[in-house]
This record gives C-alpha cells, sequence and structure tokens, in this order.
C-alpha cells in the first residue's frame, strides 16, 4: 500500500462512494473520482505492463498525456482497450482490467523479455529474428505485440453525428479559455467552448491560486456562470477538439451519458479558431524512470486538489522549475511531509527557507529503486556541467518529476502553424500569423495566467513571446547510468539507448528518428516524449533543437473510437440505398436482390425448387421465346433542352447526334477527355429542342454531372437547359417476340405497328391514360419496348402487364438474365467489358470516330499513338472447345502452353439458348484473330478455348428489328 | 382518358413519444422543375411572387439562381397548362411530382432531429434550401418552427425515412 485518500478534493466533495472492480477485485471510490484516482487511493500502483519489455507500470499523468495507466474497460460487445484511467470517470460496477501480461499484472511471465531487451532495440524487426525466417518468429511476436484487446462482437451503441457553424471556436475551458469565449460570446459572436475534462477551469482546478486577487475556484464559478448567462455560448465538457483541418473544420468528439448512446462526433467549421489548451508538464529522464511511483508533479497535485489522495508515504520531487516549489507549498498546506526537493538548477527562483523541506539544489536523480514500484531514488549533485561522483540516496514511495511546462501545440500544428523553439522554457511555441487562428495563454508559451488574461480582456489575446520562469529552467537529461534503461517514450518502450542507436545508424533527422525507433508513435502522441528525444538529438548531433526541427503532429489529438468515426453509418445506414419504384413488386414475386451501385435490383426470381442458374437460364429462354418484363428504371433519363441541344450532345458523344430526326433514337458512346470510354446509352431525339439521354443505370448522375460541367464551364454560351428525370419515370422493359400483342392489350394512343414505330424510336403519348414514353431499343436482342412511365404508376403497370400477359406466358426477368440476354447478342456492358484503357476502336467504334468531322469530348485523345496502336487489348467473343466447360470471368488469357497474358475474359455466361457457355472477352489484336485457338488460365484452371465474334445469336438482328 | 392504373402506397408513419416527433409521407403537393438560362422577374408573374434565395415565397420554392420547384396543391399538368399559356423564353418546367417524395417531420422534436444533421437549416418558417441530409440531396422547407417539409428523390425516400427514425431514436427524441 502507498497511495491513501487524504480528504475530500475538489471533484469528490459530494462524491458518493461507488463499488467498482479492477482486475476483478473490488474497490470502492467515490462519486467524482477517476479510475486512476479511486485505484492510487486504494493503494493499487501497477497498471499495467509495457508494450515490449513488460515492465511494470504505474500512473503517470492526470490527463490527455497518459503513457502508462491505460486499461482494458468493460467486458463483452461493449469492451475498450486503452482506456486512459487518469481520465476515465469512475461508474457504479465499471469493469476495468490490465494489458499486456500474461498470467496476472502482478506476475507476468513475459517480464523475461526485459531481460533479453537487446534483442528487441529500435527497428529490431528489420534485423533480428531474419535467420531462418521471420515468419518462424512472426506469430509468437505478433502474438505477443500490442496492447488491449478489441470486441469480436459487433458494438451495441450508437453513436451521433452532428455539423455545426460557429463565428468561434475556443478550444480548451481553462482560465484562458473561458476568458476568450466569454470575450468573443460578449462581442455578439457565436462561440463553442469545447473543454475535454469534466469541468472548466483547467490547470486552476488542479493547482489552486489566486486570479485576480480572488480564490481560483470562485473566479472559474463566476466565469462559468457569467458563461451559462450568454446565449450565444455553447460550453461542452467532456469535449475534445481531435484534429483541426483546412479551412477551420473541426473534429470534435463528445462523451455521453444516455444509455446505449456513447459518444458523438461534431464536425464543425468557424470562422475562427482560439486555441487555449494550456501546456503539458514534461517529465525527466534518468535510469529507472518508469518504476510504477513516479509521475509528473503536476498530476500529483491533480490528484491532491480535484480527489484527495496522495500517491505515496514518502514523496520527493525532482525537477528544473519552480514548479517544484510551488507544489511543494500545496502538499504542506495539505499536511503532507515532503522527504527532499532535488532541483537541477544552481538557484531557485523562489524563496525556499520557509518550507523546511530539505532541498538540493544543482542536483539530479540518477537512479531508482524498489520492484515493483519505486523505494528510493540515487540522487548525486551536478558538477562542472556533468554528474558528480557522489552519490546518496533517499527513500520514497511516490517521486514526482516536473521538466518544465512545454505548450500544447498539437492542435496549432494540425493546421500546419510554424513552431519555434524558445530557449527561455525550453520548448516550442507556435507562430500563427493567420487571422483565424489565434493560440493564447500557456498553449502560446505564455505561462503568467494574469499577463494571458490581461491580453484577452484587453483583446491582444495572443502574447508576444513566451514568457519564462524566474531563474530559467534547468536540464531534464540526466548524463549517467545506463541509456538501455532511461526512457523517453514510456509507452512504446523508447530508450535514449535506441535514439543513440538511430542517431549511429544515420537515422539522425528528426522524421527518421521518430520513424525508426517510434518515438511520438504511440497513443499519447509523443506528448511527454517528443522534447526530450529532440533534445537529444540536438544534442548528440550537435545541433540546436531549433536546427533540429520537429515532426509534424497530426490529428487525432487523443484516440477517437472507430464507433464513433462510423457515427451511425453501419448496416443498412452505411450508405443511401436506392429502391426501384417497383420494389414491393418484385419482391411480392419473390426476387432475388443484389445491390448494382446504390440501387437494389432483382437479379432474378427463382420459383419453388429453382436456384439462381435454373431461374436465369428459364427466364433468359422465356425472353427469346415468349416475352419477359425487366425493370429499367434505374437507367438514367436527362433531359436537354434547348436551341443548342443538338449541339451540345453532339460534343458529348462520339457519335454524331446532330443529323437524329426528331423521333429516332441513337446509340452513343460517351468519353472522357483522355478518349477513355466512360459511358453508352442512347440520345432520344422527342422535339428539335428537346432531347432525352439514357445513361447507364450505374453512370446516371455522374453523366449529368459532366454533362452540367461541361455546359457550365466550357460552353455556357450555349442555349442547353440540363433536367435530371431519372426518378420521374419508371422503365418497364417489355422484350420478346410477343412483346407487341402484349403492349396492345393496353389502352394507348401510341401506333405499335413495326412500320410506324420502328426499330431505334421514340413516341410520347398515353397508356391507360398516363403519360407515356415508348423507346424501341434492345439490350436483350429480340423485339423490345420500353415503356417510361410516371414512377408512381410504375408499379401497378408492372403488375398489369404480368396479368395480361399470362397466357402469351410472360415473366419478368432479373438482371442477371438481362446479362445473358446481352452477352448472347455481343452488347457492350461499360464498366466490365471495358476498363480504364479502352478506346472506341477498342470495342468496334473507330469507324464512328474516324468519321465525325465535329469536335467532340476525347477525340484529340484518340490521336495518340498509344490509342492507335494495332496490338491494342479488342472486344471478341470466346468460345470454349470442350463446350460444357465453363469460362471464368477475369482468367487471362494465353497462347496454349505460354504464360505471358494475350487479354482477359471481361463476361461469361452459360447461353440457355445454344446450350452451352460463351463470353467476351479484351484480346491483343483480337479482331485479327478469329478462330484462333487460347487458354484460358484462373489460379490453375486452363480451359481451351476458340476466338469468335462477339455475336453469338441472330448476327443479322432480325429479331431486334421484328 | 381516365387512368385504370393506381399510385404507389405511401411510406409508413412513424409517430415518436407521442406527438413529439411525426415522421410522415406528405401527399398534398404536386411538383413542377422550372429550370432556364435566366428566370426573368416577370416569368413566375402568373402565378406567384418569385422566391428570394434560399426561401419559398407562394409555394415558390428558390433552388438556385437558374432552377425553381414549384409546389401546388393541384395535379402539376394544370400548373404545367397555366404556365404554358404564354411563352416563357430559355425556361423550361417538367412534371416533377413523381420524382420527388415528401417527407413531413412535425412535432416539438423536429428541431433536434435535423439540428446539426446538417449546417444550413435556419428554422424561421419560409426557409428553403436544397441541401444534404444523410449524404442525400434533399430540399427542405421550414413550414412552421415545428413542421419541416423535406422533399428527396423517390428512390431514396424509404431509406430517408428510415435513417430520420434511426437518428431520432439514437438521439433520444
Amino acid at each position: 500500500m502507498s497511495g491513501y485518500r487524504l480528504g475530500a478534493g475538489s471533484d469528490t466533495r459530494t462524491g458518493e462512494p461507488l463499488s467498482f472492480r479492477f482486475n476483478g477485485r473490488q474497490y470502492q471510490g467515490l462519486d467524482g473520482d477517476t479510475l486512476a484516482s479511486a485505484l492510487i487511493a486504494s493503494g493499487v500502483r501497477t497498471f499495467g505492463r509495457s508494450f515490449k519489455r513488460h515492465r511494470p507500470r504505474g500512473v503517470f499523468s492526470a490527463g490527455v498525456e497518459e503513457t502508462s495507466a491505460l486499461v482494458q474497460l468493460g467486458e463483452g460487445a461493449r469492451t475498450t482497450p486503452n482506456v486512459n484511467a487518469s481520465q476515465l470517470l469512475l461508474q457504479e460496477g465499471l469493469e476495468a482490467r490490465t494489458q499486456n501480461h500474461w498470467p496476472s499484472v502482478n506476475f507476468d511471465l513475459l517480464r523475461i523479455l526485459d531481460h533479453f531487451s537487446s534483442l528487441f532495440p529500435a527497428g529490431f524487426y528489420n534485423k533480428t529474428f531474419m535467420w531462418p525466417s521471420w515468419h518462424l518468429y512472426e506469430y509468437f511476436i505478433r502474438h505477443t505485440a500490442g496492447l488491449g484487446k478489441s470486441a469480436r462482437e459487433p458494438d451495441p451503441d450508437q453513436y451521433i453525428e452532428r455539423h455545426l457553424s460557429v463565428d468561434v471556436l475556443v478550444c480548451g475551458g481553462g482560465p484562458v479559455g473561458l476568458q476568450a469565449a466569454r470575450t468573443a460570446a460578449e462581442s455578439g459572436a457565436s462561440v463553442l467552448l469545447a473543454e475535454q475534462d469534466v469541468r472548466f477551469g483547467g490547470s486552476l482546478i488542479a493547482s489552486p491560486t489566486t486570479v485576480g486577487g480572488s480564490p481560483s475556484e470562485a473566479w472559474v464559478s463566476g466565469q462559468v456562470d457569467a458563461c451559462a448567462a450568454l446565449p450565444t455560448l455553447e460550453a461542452h465538457t467532456r469535449t475534445r477538439v481531435s484534429g483541426l483541418f483546412d479551412h477551420n473544420l473541426a473534429l470534435l468528439t463528445r462523451q455521453l451519458s444516455a444509455p446505449g448512446a456513447r459518444e458523438e462526433l461534431l464536425t464543425l467549421r468557424a470562422k475562427k479558431i482560439i486555441v487555449a489548451t494550456g501546456a503539458i508538464e514534461q517529465p525527466l529522464v534518468f535510469q529507472n524512470n518508469d518504476r510504477p511511483g513516479i509521475m509528473l508533479l503536476g498530476a500529483m497535485q491533480s490528484y491532491l486538489h480535484r480527489y484527495g489522495v496522495v500517491p505515496g508515504r514518502e514523496l520527493v520531487f525532482a525537477g528544473n522549475s519552480d514548479l517544484l516549489y510551488k507544489a511543494a507549498r500545496d502538499f504542506l498546506q495539505a499536511g503532507v511531509g515532503i522527504a527532499a526537493i532535488i532541483d537541477s538548477r544552481e538557484e531557485a527562483g523562489v524563496s525556499i527557507e520557509e518550507l523546511e523541506v530539505p532541498v538540493h539544489l544543482g542536483s539530479m536523480v540518477v537512479n531508482t529503486k524498489g520492484s515493483p514500484g519505486i523505494r528510493g531514488v540515487t540522487v548525486t549533485k551536478i558538477e562542472n556541467q556533468g554528474v558528480g561522483t557522489k552519490h546518496f540516496d533517499i527513500a520514497c514511495d511516490a517521486l514526482g518529476v516536473s521538466g518544465g511546462l512545454a505548450p500544447s501545440v498539437h492542435l496549432a500544428s494540425h493546421l500546419k502553424t510554424p513552431l519555434k523553439f524558445d530557449d527561455s522554457i525550453a520548448a516550442f511555441i507556435p507562430q500563427s500569423n493567420r487571422t483565424d487562428l489565434e493560440v493564447v495563454g500557456a498553449a502560446s508559451g505564455s505561462f503568467d495566467l494574469e499577463r494571458a488574461l490581461a491580453c484577452i480582456a484587453s483583446g491582444d489575446g495572443q502574447s508576444e513571446s513566451a514568457i519564462s520562469y524566474s531563474k530559467g529552467v534547468g536540464a531534464r537529461f540526466c548524463p549517467q547510468g545506463s541509456t538501455c534503461d532511461q526512457w523517453v517514450d514510456l509507452l512504446y518502450d523508447v530508450t535514449v539507448a535506441d535514439l543513440d542507436l538511430a542517431i549511429r545508424e544515420n537515422y539522425s533527422s528528426v522524421e527518421h528518428m521518430k520513424r525508426y525507433t517510434t518515438n511520438g508513435m504511440a497513443l499519447d502522441q509523443g506528448k511527454t516524449s517528443n522534447l526530450n528525444a529532440l533534445s537529444h538529438l540536438a544534442k548528440a548531433t550537435t545541433r540546436s533543437i531549433g536546427e533540429v526541427g520537429v515532426t509534424t503532429f497530426r490529428p487525432p489529438y487523443a484516440p477517437v473510437s472507430l464507433g464513433t468515426l462510423a457515427g451511425d453509418r453501419t448496416g443498412r445506414f452505411y450508405a443511401p440505398i436506392r429502391q426501384l419504384p417497383m420494389h414491393d413488386a418484385h419482391q411480392a414475386l419473390g426476387a432475388e436482390f443484389d445491390y448494382y451501385g446504390a440501387w437494389q435490383r432483382p437479379t432474378c426470381y427463382p420459383r419453388r425448387g429453382e436456384d439462381e442458374a435454373v431461374a436465369i437460364a428459364r427466364e433468359a429462354l422465356a425472353v427469346r421465346s415468349h416475352v419477359g418484363l425487366c425493370d429499367g428504371s434505374a437507367l438514367g433519363k436527362i433531359e436537354v433542352r434547348g436551341s443548342d441541344a443538338a449541339h451540345f450532345l453532339n460534343i458529348m458523344y462520339l457519335n454524331n447526334m446532330m443529323s437524329l430526326a426528331v423521333g429516332k433514337v441513337r446509340y452513343g458512346l460517351m468519353l472522357h477527355e483522355n478518349g477513355i470510354i466512360f459511358d453508352d446509352g442512347v440520345c432520344c431525339r422527342l422535339a428539335e429542342d428537346f432531347y432525352l439521354v439514357s445513361t447507364t443505370s450505374a453512370h446516371a448522375s455522374r453523366v449529368f454531372a459532366s454533362m452540367e460541367e461541361w455546359l457550365q464551364c466550357e460552353y455556357p454560351q450555349l442555349d442547353v437547359t440540363l433536367m435530371n428525370a431519372t426518378e420521374s419515370w419508371g422503365n418497364v422493359t417489355i422484350a420478346g417476340p410477343k412483346a407487341r400483342q402484349l403492349l396492345a392489350r393496353f389502352d394507348t394512343d401510341i401506333d405499335l405497328d413495326a412500320d410506324s414505330f420502328p426499330f431505334m424510336a421514340i413516341r410520347s403519348g398515353k397508356i391507360e391514360g398516363v403519360q407515356a414514353r415508348m423507346m424501341r431499343v434492345s439490350f436483350s436482342g429480340e423485339l423490345c419496348f420500353e415503356v417510361n412511365v410516371p414512377s408512381s404508376y410504375a408499379s401497378t403497370f408492372w403488375s398489369e402487364a404480368l396479368r395480361r400477359g399470362e397466357d402469351l406466358g410472360v415473366v419478368p426477368y432479373g438482371v442477371e438474365s438481362m446479362m445473358v440476354l446481352r452477352i448472347e447478342k455481343g452488347f457492350l456492358h461499360v464498366g466490365t467489358d471495358t476498363d480504364g484503357q479502352t478506346v472506341p476502336d477498342d470495342v468496334g467504334w473507330g469507324h464512328i470516330a474516324k468519321r465525325k468531322q465535329a469536335d467532340f469530348v476525347g477525340k484529340r485523345s484518340l490521336l495518340l499513338q498509344n490509342n492507335l496502336r494495332e496490338d491494342r487489348l479488342q472486344l471478341v467473343g470466346i468460345r470454349p472447345l470442350a463446350l460444357t466447360k465453363p469460362l471464368i470471368t477475369g482468367a487471362h488469357l494465353t497462347k496454349p502452353g505460354e504464360s505471358s497474358s494475350q487479354g482477359y475474359v471481361t463476361s461469361t455466361c452459360y447461353s440457355p439458348t445454344l446450350g452451352h457457355h460463351v463470353g467476351l472477352g479484351l484480346l491483343k489484336a483480337g479482331r485479327n484473330r478469329m478462330g484462333e485457338v487460347l487458354e484460358s488460365v484462373d489460379c490453375g484452371t486452363r480451359v481451351h478455348l476458340s476466338v469468335t465474334s462477339p455475336v453469338f445469336v441472330d448476327p443479322e438482328g432480325e429479331r431486334l428489328h421484328g | 382518358m381516365a387512368s385504370s392504373l393506381a399510385e404507389n402506397s405511401p411510406l409508413d408513419e412513424r409517430s415518436v413519444q407521442g406527438n413529439a416527433l411525426r415522421i410522415c409521407e406528405c401527399r398534398d403537393f404536386s411538383f413542377v422543375q422550372l429550370k432556364g438560362h435566366r428566370i426573368a422577374d416577370d416569368t413566375l408573374s402568373k402565378i406567384g411572387k418569385d422566391a428570394e434565395p434560399l426561401t419559398v415565397e407562394d409555394e415558390i420554392v428558390w433552388i438556385g439562381p437558374n432552377e425553381r420547384l414549384l409546389l401546388d396543391r393541384r395535379d402539376a399538368e394544370v400548373l404545367l397548362a397555366r404556365l404554358h399559356e404564354s411563352p416563357m423564353e430559355g425556361v423550361f418546367t417538367r412534371n416533377a411530382s413523381s420524382g420527388l417524395i415528401a417527407i413531413q417531420i412535425s412535432g416539438e422534436s423536429t428541431q433536434r432531429l435535423l439540428q446539426g444533421e446538417t449546417r444550413s437549416i435556419d428554422f424561421t418558417p419560409g426557409f428553403a434550401s436544397r441541401l444534404r441530409i444523410a449524404d442525400l440531396p434533399v430540399v427542405v422547407i421550414v413550414r412552421a418552427p415545428d413542421q419541416v417539409l423535406c422533399l428527396v428523390e423517390r428512390s431514396v425516400a424509404r431509406w430517408l425515412f428510415d435513417w430520420l427514425a434511426n437518428r431520432a431514436s439514437a438521439l433520444n427524441l
């Protein structure tokens, strides 16, 4: 037992007792405690094992910079690893356990790794464990690596995402942040104040003092009340600014207390951001500086004042600034004795006589003793800038260390604010020259609170320079002792020896050293390790820290759970799902559904006892022999209107749209500027100045956006208006030799006769009293009418067509059946039979491109030498020599017995019409290789096949002209 | 010619905690999209006063400088016929009724449901804007501080409807 509860702290003053379990054992804390404070009060010292060497570790801090007290919280689906115990608010029934040990935290057999630490230096995975094979060791190394375990079941909690915009975002609710938020809101600005702690007040609640002559607690209460009274100020505790991004976009995470709702993600835009994130105390570096019982001095003060908890019976403070004496006074006033103060400076900046505590000036801690927790320190007097030879021991069970304060520059750094090293405080300070970003208070290096508040109140928020401690700041590193046991990054077990190794191996750039040693790359983002590593690098390479520079701090400031980032975009709400206007009718028919882009569409309609393949074959045969209905509502329908509509479409499409007569339809290929096929579809001319463009389902919105972009940016002078009518019209495609017979059973004013309504024509009129647009186009190769009716009537039209065509053998057919029909006909499916390199000539449309005189998108790119090569991949048909052998989509095409790829298979199916498998493929110089025998190769499966024309059924097109 | 075809059935209705929040499909309106190079000051004079940006006036919703959405309680064809009584140069119209579904959100929790999902809603009656909700383009029309109409493409209406209900549940409304 070491730590104990002295009395009530400011956070636990009215706290009710709470029961909780840690490592299966029952403990009691107080309402208002954190898990760390409650456990320290209960005498617990070891909170886990270190990442690499499995050394015992205790609580190191009282805030976001915690490196050691990371625990596994909860059980089952709600378990969360690496939860910071020093920020985790205690709740009744809370369950937590330590991480990274076997079998227990107090008896960890993996501690043996500490004795073989020479095998695990920085970058060891690139150097050791290479013989005979890394894979021999990989399993064991991966098994022991990592901190904590993620849940195996889906997260049952809900996460919320909100978007906000404010005039001013204030990051940090400490004294300066409170004042800044109040000042901004009083000027009429809308303000959001975000504080990650459970209370406002920042350093004042951890270390009370006086502000403007008043006790700090009263001052904070007054500020909080004043802020609450301001209608334009929204102030949140337990809300962390996790990242700042371009154009003042901020990502905030807010902890929720409602049952089942864990966290909220706020994405916020602010006209101005004020960073008031304070400063983070830095540790000292000496041998065995990682034992449980060693913690930051400021953290000790925080536990004392906020929770009434003292981390040991015999306290020693070691540091390099006057922060030592402020802490000492706090403890002495609370009636807690201090065994000794060790100050690395020759002279203190304050009077030390009245403290009545042994003060060792010009001295440093060299080493610590004890196992697992600290039992004493070895101290030496500094002689001639080095460590002296005279050592003495001081018994203690808690050591508070302070290497001075370093401004919390992380958020400012997210916005690429330059950082400058300031010798007077031995830390980096941000140099913002933006008007929409202000860094204030300790975050800017101004540690004088009264002066910082005065700056805010006067409207001159940012101090011009850092304000140093009186008598400066002393050394943080003890240049004596084994560097293998001097920790710089406690969380990733990076020692001074690791830094030295990196420098020896010429990883002396700050960016290289960071990645080679992993210093500063752990969960804490180097909040207490970066500065010490940089100063060691500077000293070892005889450069100044300013010359060494600093690595970039990146979001998130502290770990954010994946659940929070996902928000409510999980399961069926992951992305919008588009449903066809006839969706319910398809469901009633027992359709199987799949996703095609964002659309949920029927693949086929299996009958009882049928599997998918049988159903597809039956449906395809029914279309060839009788008649079938397919829901084509997902096809894009873009109305292009205006006197220049023809001219505009002539630019957008490879095919000539100027000569298209009213009432006629023409197939068109749309290209990217680089000549690659982007989309295909048909253009229908409804009037001289009115076209309807039918695009592929997947590209409808992209084609519309592309057209708008060309029109608005390149051809604004054209009299063209674009309207996306995709959702307004339901499309029932009636295909098969009996299609006209079926359609004739409806009351319509459109003449369906083949002469007056031929193939590739469009007619407008009414069917059963509702508006209709009918097209004679075909993707199946059969006589086909695409009937478009208003979407709200589509479902009943579909059902009526099925009812009225029952005696004709009408069947519904799905997307996969449609694919069989189009492969049999060799019809191109953009995105399936084309790739990111396919140009029109590759699919047989080169002659159209050559003939067209007018300019069109992508035209010039088609003349590039690469697009004219004779050995380009060209669309061909393929047929297996053994007709019963299935072809595999994606398989490579090779010459028999060879391995070099000649192309690949793009589409395959079993053709029920032909009774064997057929396919399409892209083959080098394919059009000149008709009849050649090749092999398709896929994962060792080889199929002999012959190259054919892509059209397998009705090559003359007699059926579709019917 | 009267139609023998029936219209689709409406979306379900969801009520949360009595009348604190009610989400349902609103079938009161038909819609006409009007778009062109430039909408002249007198283009809409025969049906009402043209709306200012980000507002709805006389059931005319300002969508963009060259686009309006007209709401009408009668068949859209009647409104279209009226619009076409005199020629409109460079401006085109179409019946958009079939492609849009109006989801009405009402009750005292309306603002809490939508506040924060998108930055841009001003809950002053008469506000109207096309913006994104749940990554979807939605025309939002504020009819009263506790009543908002969300016009969304037909194909995603059911998904958005469920998404709103799910969000209401997540927010404990």
